[in-house]
């Protein structure tokens, strides 16, 4: 983020203890100014991720370059036991992860294997945004959903907000991790990591708009080659409201992709939540009132 | 659609089993926040409906319970700021007033509660020691009760509204968290109060013999609303119904020892002081046990992805106003 860093040098000897109150006050006023608003950055177009999960042959690249150019940890190899999948799912330190759902009848006749490449699905109506209660998970210029690592203070309910199970509190510094569409690259006008490494383009990136409607186009080539299960996932703007910014091309029930066919949105339990709770309040209210002024 | 059989996945949904949610890092900080917080909010309500409605004695039982109702708030804020996974930002918190997350909310009404519970007790302590210690007597004692009690609904009540603003099964299949939150705060407000006046040899037994009915009916209430939340809660109900490591500590510990042992106590125990402390003991275990095992709970619901299809298999109704 291009917010000016406010200097604190001189404030501070060189063994980090505060010089008179002359500093002190200027150590106040620089901690001050971080409070500053800024004006945000002009909306620029909205843009999301279309997988087209026919076109992925689990190649994994996703996954790398992910961690290479988010500087992500890697993992220790571990094997599930079930599949060649052996990341597992989505984490704090693991932002693009490859399904591999292996479809084997008893009769081992006819085996299908369906590869995904999940990622943050960048909800209109994101969840973990509108319970944050830092603000430190914001809608960027590209509308995607962006935790800033500097303001999160780790309090974990975007981690039970979230539909999909993507966000996680990281281990290793307390705070709140998921994909960042790449912002970085955005900025400076480069598309996300796994998206210009994909070899088959089964991860697209571009204006949500065109998206889209290349997705409608991609159905409707594939049932015409007679591929009839095939549809969207999260490109319906039903879907939480608004719709999901990363949507999918799928061929199974979402469940099998370990997706919930109707992700609810938290916050609609907020206002019966609390109109309950004020009518139980009412209630409590009377029982003391009536106890107490009993002679 | 088509759907075809696997091998490896079996006959059940999903994906090798693995969950679609993530597991809550919410761990014993926050349910003993919980319950905490709920106690020191019914204290709080209970010491103001004894100050605005009752008579001398009960006035005299109010200045004990907003003592409680303090000793009780003062480890909320260190649970809190420990609970966080980045404990020194702790005041990012109060960056911004944000409607739409009950945490937000939740933080700028524990602020707004602790000072009233905070110059309530300062006063009480005035008139218990005897002689009013500096400023106490400047407190305006029915405003402080009458604005630290809208504060202390809230303190109870929105715990369990931010459990049901989730997308775990177990909290957020029904609205009525918040309603069954509020109650035991309040259930167990009575109770401290009640064991505190049972345990206190001077204090006359008029009050404690008007807290009995109270109890009876606040313990009621509580019941109605957990019975009304585990019928709308249904399947998503079962990892604290019918599991071995927290169906124990649902049924009998928050729903036995927790409403029914007292209301048997209250209902048809012998009134006297030893009848009362032992029942409000069990309540207060209850309510410990409520928190607990619903936070518990909240994780094997998230990691159980069949309860997460089941949950997740219609749209949500229109009607949601």
């Amino acid at each position: 983020m291009s917010e000016p860093q406010v200097s604190n040098a001189g404030a501070r000897t060189t063994d980090g203890t505060m010089r008179g109150p002359w500093h002190g006050l200027r150590a106040a006023v620089a901690a001050l100014s971080s409070l500053r608003k800024f004006e945000p950055p002009a909306p620029r177009s909205v843009k999301g991720f279309f997988t087209d999960t026919t076109l992925c042959i689990g190649c994994k690249a996703c996954e790398v370059a992910c961690k290479e150019w988010n500087q992500l940890p890697s993992e220790p190899p571990r094997w599930t036991g079930t599949s060649y999948d052996n990341t597992g799912a989505l984490s704090a330190t693991t932002w693009r992860h490859v399904l591999f759902v292996e479809q084997i009848p008893e009769s081992r006749q006819t085996p299908r294997w369906l590869l995904m490449s999940d990622v943050c699905k960048h909800c209109a109506n994101a969840p973990c945004q509108e319970v944050c209660p830092t603000g430190a998970i914001i809608r960027t210029e590209f509308d995607s959903v962006y935790v800033q690592d500097d303001v999160c203070n780790g309090c974990g309910y975007c981690v039970v907000a979230c539909p999909f199970g993507v966000i996680d509190r990281s281990p290793f510094d307390g705070g709140a991790h998921k994909c960042t569409l790449c912002y970085d690259r955005l900025k400076v006008g480069d598309e996300p990591a796994c998206a210009r490494v994909c070899p088959t383009r089964s991860i697209q990136f571009g204006d949500l708009a065109e998206l889209r409607a290349r997705a409608e186009q991609r159905i409707a080539e594939l049932h015409a080659r007679g591929e009839t299960s095939a549809y969207l996932y999260g490109a319906d703007e039903r879907v939480l409201e608004g719709g999901l910014h990363a949507f999918f091309l799928l061929v199974d029930r979402p469940d099998v992709y370990n997706l919930p066919a109707h992700p609810r949105r938290p916050v609609r339990n907020a206002r019966r939540g609390y109109l309950m709770t004020a009518f139980t309040a009412a209630v409590l209210m009377v029982i003391g009132m009536l106890g107490f002024a009993r002679r | 659609m088509e759907t075809r059989g696997s091998a490896v996945n079996g006959p059940e949904r999903g994906y090798y089993g693995l969950p679609v949610l993530k597991p809550p890092v919410w761990r014993w900080e926050i349910w003993s926040y919980f319950f905490l917080g709920g106690l020191s909010a019914g204290t709080f309500l209970v010491a103001s409906l004894a100050r605005l409605f009752g008579d001398e004695d009960d006035r005299r039982a109010s200045q004990v319970g907003y003592l409680l109702s303090f000793a009780a708030i003062l480890p909320c804020p260190l649970l809190l700021i420990k609970d966080l996974g980045r404990p020194s930002r702790f005041l990012n918190m109060l960056r911004i007033v944000k409607p739409s997350s009950p945490m937000s909310m939740g933080i700028w009404g524990l602020i707004a509660f602790s000072v009233c519970s905070v110059l309530s007790a300062w006063r009480a302590l005035g008139t218990v020691i005897g002689h009013p210690l500096p400023l106490s007597r400047a407190l305006p004692e029915r405003l402080l009760a009458l604005v630290g009690s809208a504060a202390a609904l809230f303190i109870g009540g929105y715990t369990g509204v931010l459990l049901s603003v989730t997308s775990v099964p177990l909290w957020s299949r029904s609205v009525l968290l918040g309603p069954t939150f509020l109650a035991a705060a309040f259930s167990s407000g009575l109770a401290a109060l009640g064991l505190a006046l049972a345990l206190c040899r001077g204090v006359p037994n008029r009050t404690l013999a008007k807290l009995r009915p109270m109890e009876v009916a606040a313990l009621a209430v509580e019941g109605a609303m957990l019975a009304g939340f585990a019928r709308q809660s249904d399947r998503a109900v079962r990892p604290v119904v019918s599991s071995d490591e927290h169906g124990r500590g649902f049924l009998l510990g928050a729903v036995g020892v927790g409403i029914i042992l007292p209301l048997l106590a209250h209902l048809v125990g012998p009134h006297h002081r030893r009848s009362a402390a032992l029942s409000s003991v069990c309540a207060l275990v209850g309510g410990v046990l409520l928190r607990r095992v619903l936070i518990e709970g909240g994780r094997a619901s998230a990691e159980d992805p069949q309860v997460t299809f089941w949950h997740t298999d219609r749209p949500p109704e229109k009607s949601q106003w």
